[in-house]
């Protein structure tokens, strides 16, 4: 049950866009973001849907994974159309019921706004389905890197380990709550019970052990970490080197394509 | 004959139905009675926790059944948590579980669940701090203060608390030291002698269960591949090194003093027999000079 929450979405198929720089997928989604909104006729969405297809495909993930991250976000879609259908305006009227007004205009609204949630969210579960949780954020933490000049000198480094030990430790965390749960439960703890106040007082008994156990374990990373000389981000060097290749250049090429096609088609 | 528990063709898998589907615990059967203490031994994934787990319905087996007192465990899982104070699961390193503000109101957790209230619920947990030796004055400490070994010792005393009639602990000694760990035996033995409790033990140090168990299940890769007395199975080496376990360091030295021509008895797995063994040879050599 716990185990069923995924975390960390990578899905190693090898692919032209795995194999990217992480810099450049997060700038470029950045971009292709950008440019979904500017997006603003039927042409130029049309545009961008094949576009992001065309990089599905490219992923070599399973269309089944994609279909997963829309289905998450099915109610945002349904509820948000729902809003544009019947409070949009403008166009022709098709019925009027109470506080309700369908026009064409709305339903066009519905259909674009939908299309476009959906776009996006397909845009970002490909960075995250391609890059694994710590290229990730290694990714971040040289893209910030910037901020050092503007006086914040350890601040990036210390947000990106951060990032780092959070991501690190979530299974153990996991794995941690099922131990306790257990455990409790073999003491008759009742968990599957019971009102809303009686189940969030249930919880207490596993809570507390879990935090007192986070808190321990944090003290003792710390230690262990001190123990090897860590003393933040200040003359470290990186075992893998994040580099732009040729790939990268390529794809940038193609999404600056894309930019100004999408551009043009709005024209029209 | 009835048993206190019985298992049947126990069988459990993970993943179910995908192809990755392989059985942590395999067709395993056995029964045992009241006031036994039963060694549960093998390697590292052989399915021992798996195994215990099912014995108090944490996880419903995919096929066979466990029998507590001739009655079906998951005969109805609405009474689940009656099951679960009648069989009681220490598990490895149960300090971590503790969380009240004092060590009297942990150890009442379990009963507490079980119903129990007022004067009913002191008793009983007083009952079981003085059984194990958990001194009046720590009751009202927070168990947080405590140290490992007496932690350690209180989270053992709050799944007694409940009274269990039969009560599995899951690497019971691991990581004591040998105060902490003969504490820790003389719980279990205290608490099977006082409720006549069927005990099992799960470990892989044949040391502690060559001390504490009378019975012995051997485990191999989710197989049981012999379960008898503790005598039998250490006297029969091919088992064990098909479970991938030495006997205890006693026996192996008895077994070289043997090869070197001295009778010794095939039945010597404690030190402390070994002490007496060799003190007694040592006489009989004596008078025989």
């Amino acid at each position: 049950m716990i185990k069923d929450i995924t975390f960390g979405q990578y899905y190693d198929s090898k692919s032209f866009i795995h194999k990217m720089d992480p810099r450049s997928k997060i700038l470029l989604l950045i971009l292709v973001t950008v440019f979904l909104f500017i997006a603003g006729n039927f042409y130029s969405q049309g545009l961008a849907a094949a576009f992001i297809i065309f990089v599905l495909i490219v992923t070599k993930v399973p269309i089944k994974m994609y279909l997963k991250n829309l289905k998450v976000i099915l109610p945002i879609v349904i509820f948000t159309s729902l809003i544009n259908m019947f409070y949009s305006g403008g166009g022709n009227e098709i019925f009027k019921f109470w506080i309700f007004t369908l026009t064409t205009e709305g339903i066009y609204k519905a259909i674009f706004m939908s299309l476009r949630i959906m776009l996006l969210i397909l845009a970002s579960a490909v960075l995250t389905y391609t890059t694994t949780p710590n290229d990730l954020t290694d990714a971040i933490e040289s893209l910030l890197s910037p901020l050092k000049f503007v006086g914040l000198k350890n601040a990036v480094h210390t947000l990106a380990m951060m990032m780092t030990i959070a991501l690190r430790f979530i299974p153990t965390l996991i794995e941690e709550t099922e131990k306790i749960m257990n455990a409790q439960k073999a003491r008759g703890a009742d968990l599957e019970s019971g009102n809303l106040l009686q189940r969030i007082k249930a919880l207490v008994p596993i809570l507390i052990p879990l935090l007192i156990s986070s808190v321990m374990r944090a003290f003792q990373l710390a230690e262990a970490m001190e123990c090897r000389c860590y003393n933040g981000g200040v003359g470290r060097v990186r075992m893998r080197k994040l580099r732009f290749s040729v790939r990268d250049f390529v794809a940038l090429i193609i999404s600056i394509f894309f930019s100004l096609s999408v551009i043009l088609l709005n024209l029209l | 004959m009835s048993f206190k528990l019985e298992v049947k063709n126990l069988t459990y898998s993970y993943d179910g139905n995908s192809p990755l589907k392989r059985d942590a615990v395999s067709d395993i059967s056995f029964a045992v009675n009241d006031g036994e203490i039963i060694g549960i031994v093998g390697h590292t994934g052989s399915g021992k926790s798996t195994l215990v787990q099912q014995l108090n319905g944490l996880i419903k087996p995919s096929s066979g059944e466990v029998l507590l007192d001739s009655k079906s465990i998951w005969e109805n899982p609405k009474e689940m948590r009656k099951i679960r104070s009648k069989v009681g699961l220490v598990f490895q390193y149960p300090e971590y579980q503790l969380f009240e503000d004092t060590v009297f109101e942990d150890i009442a957790f379990g009963p507490k669940n079980m119903g129990l209230s007022g004067d009913e619920l002191k008793t009983q947990v007083l009952d079981i701090a003085r059984l194990m030796g958990i001194k009046e004055e720590y009751l009202d400490k927070s168990p947080f203060d405590l140290s490992g070994g007496e932690k350690r010792r209180v989270a053992i005393a709050g799944v007694m608390a409940m009274k269990p009639e039969v009560i599995i602990f899951d690497e019971p000694v691991a990581g004591l030291d040998p105060k902490g760990r003969n504490d820790v035996i003389n719980m279990i033995y205290n608490y099977r002698q006082a409720y006549n409790a069927t005990v099992f033990v799960v470990s892989h140090n044949m040391e502690d269960m060559a001390q504490i168990a009378d019975k012995l299940i051997v485990l191999s890769n989710g197989k049981l591949i012999a379960f008898d007395t503790v005598e039998k199975i250490f006297s029969n080496k091919a088992i064990l090194s098909k479970a991938g376990l030495n006997p205890p360091i006693v026996t192996r030295v008895m077994d070289a003093l043997r090869e070197k021509g001295i009778k010794v008895p095939e039945n010597i797995f404690t030190v402390s027999a070994a002490v007496d063994f060799l003190l007694n040879y040592e006489k009989e050599g004596e008078a025989n000079d």
